[in-house]
């Protein structure tokens, strides 16, 4: 059905275009995930994602792919890259740190940009330069401060690719993306050569708003006239207290073996993340003690949903409700029934799960769509074509999913969500919490400290069953310690002292070999490069508190160096902890649907959310307050230093050109001295004084026309 | 007498030449700028300029308060609320917390429980530079201390919604659990119901966060503690609870069971922290005074060794309350000398005098009428003396350690019913409006004066113009010093009846005697301030060693007046072994030229940690500096009268900085003494240090004879 659309606007357009079969093709998919929030809000997920085939078999003219990007991948060789703006903190504690969607979407607050090139060494920083303006110039923003490499890092481990976005270890990398076929040993070499083509930088302080989104609504084939993006009311979604526009390109277009096995060319996935308040009138919301508030599409965005993006291949909805809120629907829906259900927890594979739910098929079935649809806790309202299960480490979610119909054939897709009881749920924790903060006060010295907190959730048993399952795979470290990588950029003004690196266990020092499973530190080079440091620590599984501490020095920035806001202060740039041993991966399983939901199984957003990635969680950015001069004092200063040096200069050209002894000489031999005008002006009138009384009237009369001229001079400026 | 010898020497350069001449009249040119900075100082309180706001960004007043009728209610029904938890008499602290956090998880908004040791007695550790209040600590890991006496914060923080959180304003309300006023109650009311609005305002760029401090300790130092672990959580040494279960257990035992879920979740045991704090705002109320026609707000703001937070957070406030709440404020102020006679005649004096000078030229204009010359007066007397004791007058002392601009409000209503709400609307108002500012604010407090003294609400004498008096007082000090030195070589050149004496100035003829003579009162003076020095750090000894205050003084004077004596019984046995006969009588001169440079070292070096207290120094310093003279000299009598009468002026000046005449007692002075080592005050080591060596120094000049 979409084919044929996409077939006869084609011909419209009278584009000769050869179209090819499955992935000779180019795709588009438009998808939207909203998932309701425990503190008031919802979450809802934009997901755009195009694909191309290979340019060795396509070619380089495209219908839907977006010409800017493909221009700028080709340009500067871009193997892999990923740029978000952020706004506002996403809060792991309220709204969930371990589910796939959270470490597809949580951004550190501002800029963030990382890259891999496919050039030679030597020209990467240069490539990078010229990819910053060029992105600058696409999305109105100041990313051409990245360009000196004062700020940017070039991360080991931490962000080198060729598995997904992230590589850990080799082994966590082999269920990633398009490099099944390669062998372990070339894929490591490849991997060192990758890792010194990864530049990272972050602009902490870089506000986000429309100038940045409309570029990035220029990408999609259907801007925001039709489909999903037409929901975007520019108010509303600035309105929300997280806002996070992303932009992720991988491209094979550069690798040696490229085009074989049908691989996609290049990849382009543009999210926007957003968390909305979601009582918008008060009246319905804050009447009733303790209720969720009701919500609807238009309620949350104010527009209507009139249909999808023709051009789209996949066009759908889904509403997510998370494993402890289905947690709670089980227990206060069917506790009191007496029923006995099929345990989930475990390792069933899907054929298993499925015969679970047969079993429980039927009017009381805990998963049934009607059962979902319409309970005791919530409804509901429109009509979701399929339904799935969603099974994380942590339990087991509910995904429903909606077909966006065509433009005017029905009435607007609206769907909602109405609560019947009042019903509080904890989002799914990650396993730290983690906080990051700066110790001590003054202009001079401080330290940096990273605490991470283990978060004791209930489910943490089941976690640490899963963790060890993957640890058995992995056999790196000893089963019962758990790793965490630590990442951190901090600006060169922050002279960090990598020797007072502290360690602690629950309160205890420990010593470096202990916990120190690799790192890798870059000091500073002052007005040259960040000081980076890249730390994977091993953890005993029942560490509570780790405490990370680096004392620093502040540094003097000239004058020039400064902000136009000095007093405010530095900012640091997020640190990025990943957890390697603790997967962040959902398995969906399809379990009943109405209609036909073929776009389920070829589902970008799915198949993005089933990637393994480890769980990865971003600190607050800190500001640091340096000792900054009052910016008045250089007019002072210059003044001051004119006015020695003249002093200076005019005392010492008058030492040395002046012989005293000589001029004493010369005095004595020349009798008195020469008269001035006003001495000889007097002798004329006054013959018969004295010189000494001459004198006196004259120095009399001198001060006479000083204090004359004063009063003159002031009674001329009072009056103007 | 320079133009007569012009001729038969070599023309000399001009600052030599200033100098001898100055040195040369040094008694009438000292005379004078005695005079002149005397006259500064009275003139200070005309001088005072009319604050403004200097920080552009914080435009005060320019958003309507949300702050409504409703909220106002909220207030006073939350201090109804904590009022009738008072009936609760078993277990009073444990219901008002449960109160409190059950309030907080209403709101929504991140909170967790800060607990901290109680603060060490005085004297008990001799960490006396570091101005933070310690606390105790090893009797804790012996379990000496019940958990019951741990002081217990409760903290709330609202994250801004679009905020990055990397600032914060704190607001803090003292409270004490087990024992609460009705006024407590009103202001922990108020401060619930703006943390309230608070959390639903979209506005918010700095994070906000809710203090509740236990003043059971004093509140400065549960606002210390807290600030303490913010800021520099490692330098405790080390955890609170050794292990989970005594967590628990405490926890278990402050508050009620329904917490224990929100602890296994242990968010709230969790020190959580929110960036940089950008300022601190202390509300506190005073209670209902019946007799009073309206509303009124104290400002308290000096901070530990006088530091005063930026201008610009007070003129915010007053800013506020003046001109859109209709609110009074009000400062200290010395209202005693309001009656005094001489203060209102000079006031007299200024006023005809600017009118004259308005006559001649408008713009001369100077003065103000009498009645605010006096009124400014004592509030600036007042300001001075707050700055210069050196203990900061509320909490917002804890902030200034930490460079945190803070200051205390403190509200007092006018009726104690009915018109509460009104009153607590107007107040609301005022801290939701000085909050808004202070969020507008991109940088932090910069732009306006730090260093300044307040002559009223809004009135204040920067520093450009308070440092005059103290300048023309302090450099009589080193003029007269090097006055006593040249007539000294004068004297001793005219005595061995040198032909020239101009060759005499810059030669000494007697080095050897003369070096002595030096080297004897360096020596004393040194001997004086080594004593000083063990006076200083005496009164921990005498704390140990007596029960009572008066006790404590008696041992600590003994102490001082014997080891005194033998200071100058060492001073006269090394004088014997030098060999210089009338050792204090021939070295007078000397020892009085290094007690003048002691002395201006000392308020050189105390003005700029604390100007106000070097000030009301240099005050009485200034005369001893003409008193020093050996009284059986011939012109002693004269120099000594003259001194006197200085002196006495200058008591009349210093009298302005007391407010209430107190009887002075002996357990006064301890209390003081106690006081000023607590808060780590450096006026007491200015005053150990400076003058009470000083003041030994000129009695011994006093008492000896030069002409033995």
């Amino acid at each position: 059905m979409q084919f044929h659309h996409y077939a006869v606007l084609l011909l419209v357009a009278s584009f000769p275009v050869l179209i090819a079969q499955k992935l000779d093709e180019e795709e588009f998919s438009e998808e939207l995930l909203v998932r309701p929030l425990p503190d008031r809000n919802v979450f809802a997920h934009f997901h755009f994602t195009h694909r191309l085939p290979p340019t060795v078999h396509y070619g380089s003219h495209h219908v839907l792919f977006p010409k800017a990007i493909f221009q700028i991948v080709q340009k500067f060789r871009i193997r892999e890259m990923e740029l978000s703006f952020t706004q506002g903190r996403w809060k792991y504690n309220n709204w969930g740190g371990v589910d796939p969607l959270t470490r597809l979407q949580a951004k550190p607050s501002g800029v963030e940009l990382w890259a891999v090139f496919a050039v030679p060494d030597d020209q990467v920083d240069a490539t990078w330069g010229n990819l910053t303006h060029a992105l600058s110039g696409l999305f109105c923003a100041s990313l051409n401060f990245l360009e000196s490499m004062v700020m940017v890092a070039k991360p080991k481990k931490m962000f080198a690719s060729g598995c997904g976005k992230e590589g850990i270890t080799p082994l966590v990398c082999s269920e990633g993306f398009a490099d099944h076929h390669a062998s372990n040993q070339s894929r490591s070499k490849d991997q060192n050569i990758l890792r010194s083509r990864v530049r990272y930088g972050a602009l902490p302080r870089e506000a986000v708003c429309t100038e940045n989104l409309t570029p990035w609504l220029k990408l999609l084939p259907c801007r925001d006239k039709a489909g999903l993006a037409s929901l975007l009311d520019r108010p509303t979604i600035y309105k929300g207290s997280y806002h996070s526009l992303r932009l992720y390109i991988k491209s094979n277009n550069f690798e040696e073996h490229q085009g074989i096995n049908g691989d996609i060319g290049t990849f382009l996935q543009q999210t926007l993340s957003l968390v909305i308040p979601a009582s918008e009138n008060p009246s319905s919301g804050e009447g009733l003690k303790g209720f969720q508030p009701n919500w609807s599409l238009f309620s949350l965005f104010g527009r209507h949903l009139m249909g999808r993006c023709l051009l789209a291949k996949t066009s759908a909805l889904y509403l997510e409700f998370e494993a402890p809120l289905v947690e709670k629907l089980k227990q206060l829906d069917f506790g009191t029934k007496d029923k006995e259900y099929c345990s989930l927890a475990g390792s069933e594979d899907e054929a298993s799960l499925l015969d679970c739910s047969a079993d429980s098929s039927g009017d009381i079935a805990p998963f049934s769509l009607s059962m979902v649809k319409d309970n005791d806790i919530f409804m509901v309202n429109g009509s979701p074509s399929s339904f799935s299960l969603e099974r994380g480490a942590y339990g087991n979610g509910v995904l429903l999913s909606f077909n966006i119909p065509k433009h005017g054939k029905q009435q607007p897709l609206n769907v909602g969500l109405t609560w019947k009881l009042p019903i509080t749920w904890s989002p799914v924790r990650g396993p730290f919490r983690a906080t990051r903060f700066l110790v001590g006060s003054g202009n001079a010295r401080g330290a940096i400290a990273l605490v991470l907190k283990a978060n004791n959730m209930p489910t943490r048993d089941l976690m640490n069953l899963h963790s060890q399952r993957s640890l058995e795979k992995e056999s790196l470290v000893s089963p019962d310690m758990t790793s965490v990588t630590v990442f951190q950029v901090v600006p060169w003004y922050i002279h960090l002292y990598f020797h007072t690196l502290q360690v602690l266990i629950d309160e205890q020092p420990k010593s470096f070999r202990e916990v120190i499973k690799w790192m890798q530190v870059v000091p500073s080079e002052d007005r040259t490069s960040p000081g980076v440091m890249e730390i994977e620590l091993k953890i005993p599984y029942n560490a509570s508190v780790i405490t990370l501490i680096v004392e620093f020095d502040k540094g003097f920035l000239r004058i020039d160096e400064h902000n136009p806001d000095a007093n405010r202060g530095f900012d640091l740039p997020s640190a990025l902890l990943s957890f390697p041993t603790e997967q962040s991966e959902g398995n969906y399983f399809h379990i009943e649907a109405t209609k036909s939901s073929a776009h389920f199984h070829n589902s970008a957003l799915l198949e993005e959310l089933k990637r393994r990635k480890s769980v990865q969680v971003y600190t607050e950015v800190l500001l640091v307050p340096l000792a900054t001069p009052d910016f008045s004092m250089p007019y002072n200063v210059i003044t001051l230093t004119c006015t020695v040096l003249a002093l200076y200069f005019g005392s010492l050209l008058n030492v040395l050109r002046r012989r005293v002894s000589e001029e004493e000489r010369l005095a004595k031999s020349k009798g008195p001295s020469p008269q001035g005008l006003l001495e000889r002006l007097l002798s004329r009138l006054l013959r018969r004084r004295s010189v000494e009384s001459r004198a006196r009237i004259a120095k009399v009369l001198k001060l006479m026309l000083v204090a004359g001229m004063f009063i003159a001079l002031n009674y001329y400026l009072s009056d103007s | 007498m320079v133009e007569s010898s012009k001729s038969d020497r070599p023309p000399e350069r001009l600052l030599p030449k200033l100098a001898a001449l100055a040195v040369r009249h040094a008694d009438p040119l000292v005379a004078i700028l005695c005079v002149a900075g005397l006259v500064a100082l009275l003139l200070l309180p005309s001088l005072a300029k009319n604050t403004y706001i200097s920080e552009n960004a914080l435009i005060p007043g320019s958003a309507s308060p949300k702050f409504a009728i409703r909220d106002a209610m909220n207030a006073a029904q939350f201090a109804r609320d904590l009022q009738a938890l008072r009936q609760n008499v078993t277990d009073r602290p444990r219901v008002v917390r449960s109160f409190l956090i059950n309030h907080l998880v209403a709101i929504n908004a991140d909170f967790y429980v800060h607990a901290f040791y109680p603060p060490e007695p005085p004297f008990s550790s001799l960490n006396f530079f570091s101005s933070h209040p310690s606390y105790l600590r090893s009797s804790v890991e012996t379990n000496e201390i019940p958990p019951e006496n741990l002081g217990v914060n409760i903290a709330g923080i609202i994250r801004a919604p679009r905020g990055e959180g990397i600032e914060v304003i704190v607001l803090v309300t003292p409270f004490d659990a087990e024992s609460f006023t009705d006024a407590d109650a009103v202001s922990l009311g108020l401060s619930l119901s703006l943390f309230q609005l608070l959390s639903k305002s979209p506005w918010l760029a700095k994070d906000i966060v809710l203090l509740i401090a236990d003043s059971r300790y004093s509140a400065h130092s549960a606002v210390s503690a807290w600030l303490k672990e913010y800021y520099e959580p490692f330098s405790f040494g080390g955890p609170l609870f050794h292990g989970s279960t005594s967590q628990q257990e405490f926890y278990a035992r402050i508050m009620d069971a329904p917490f224990a879920s929100l602890l296994k979740e242990s968010t709230l045991a969790d020190f959580k922290r929110a960036g940089v704090i950008s300022a601190g705002l202390v509300f506190d109320m005073q209670g209902v005074q019946g007799r009073l026609l309206s509303d009124f707000l104290t400002v308290h703001a000096e901070g530990p060794n006088g530091q005063m937070p930026n201008l610009d957070l007070i003129n915010v406030i007053n800013n506020l309350a003046v001109y859109r709440e209709g609110l009074q404020m009000k400062l200290d102020m010395a209202t005693n000398i309001l009656e005094w006679a001489w203060l209102g005649i000079i006031g007299q004096i200024l006023e005809t005098l600017g009118h004259f000078a308005a006559m001649i030229n408008e713009g001369w204009k100077f003065g103000s009428p009498a009645f605010e010359y006096v009124q400014g007066a004592a509030t600036l007397a007042r300001s001075v003396m707050l700055q210069a004791f050196g203990v900061p007058t509320g909490v917002h002392g804890a902030f200034r350690d930490y460079q945190i601009d803070a200051v205390t409000v403190i509200m007092t209503f006018a009726q104690a019913h009915g018109g509460q709400v009104g009153s607590l609307l107007k107040f609301g108002r005022l801290v939701e409006g000085t909050i808004r500012s202070v969020n507008n604010l991109l940088e932090k407090f910069h732009q306006s004066f730090f260093l300044y003294f307040l002559a009223g609400p809004s009135r204040f004498v920067s520093v450009g113009i308070y440092t005059i008096p103290l300048m023309l007082l302090l450099v009589t000090l080193p003029l007269k010093a090097a006055a006593v030195c040249v007539q000294r070589t004068e004297c001793s050149a005219q005595a061995t009846e040198t032909s020239s004496p101009l060759q005499a100035s810059s030669i000494p003829v007697l080095p050897a005697r003369n070096f002595t003579n030096w080297l004897f009162a360096v020596l004393t003076v040194c001997v004086i301030e080594l004593w000083a020095l063990t006076v200083t750090i005496f009164p921990p000894i005498a704390n140990y060693l007596a029960d009572t205050s008066e006790l404590k003084v008696t041992v600590w004077g003994a102490y001082s007046s014997l080891s005194c004596l033998l200071c100058f019984m060492v001073l006269v046995w090394v004088s014997k072994l030098l060999g210089i006969p009338n050792s204090f009588g021939s070295s007078w001169t000397s020892l009085k030229a290094s007690t003048l440079g002691l002395a201006t070292i000392g308020v050189g070096i105390m003005s700029p940690i604390n100007f106000a207290a070097a000030l009301a120094g240099v005050i009485v310093l200034v005369p001893m500096c003409f008193l020093a003279c050996p009284f059986r000299k011939q012109k002693g009598m004269f120099q000594f009268f003259l001194g006197l009468a200085l002196c006495l002026f200058c008591t009349l000046l210093v009298s302005l900085f007391y407010t209430e005449q107190p009887k002075l007692t002996l357990a006064m002075l301890w209390e003081w003494v106690e006081c000023q080592w607590k808060w780590g005050s450096a006026t007491y080591l200015y005053l150990s240090l400076v003058h009470l060596p000083c003041s030994v120094l000129s009695m011994i000049l006093l008492v000896c004879n030069p002409d033995k």
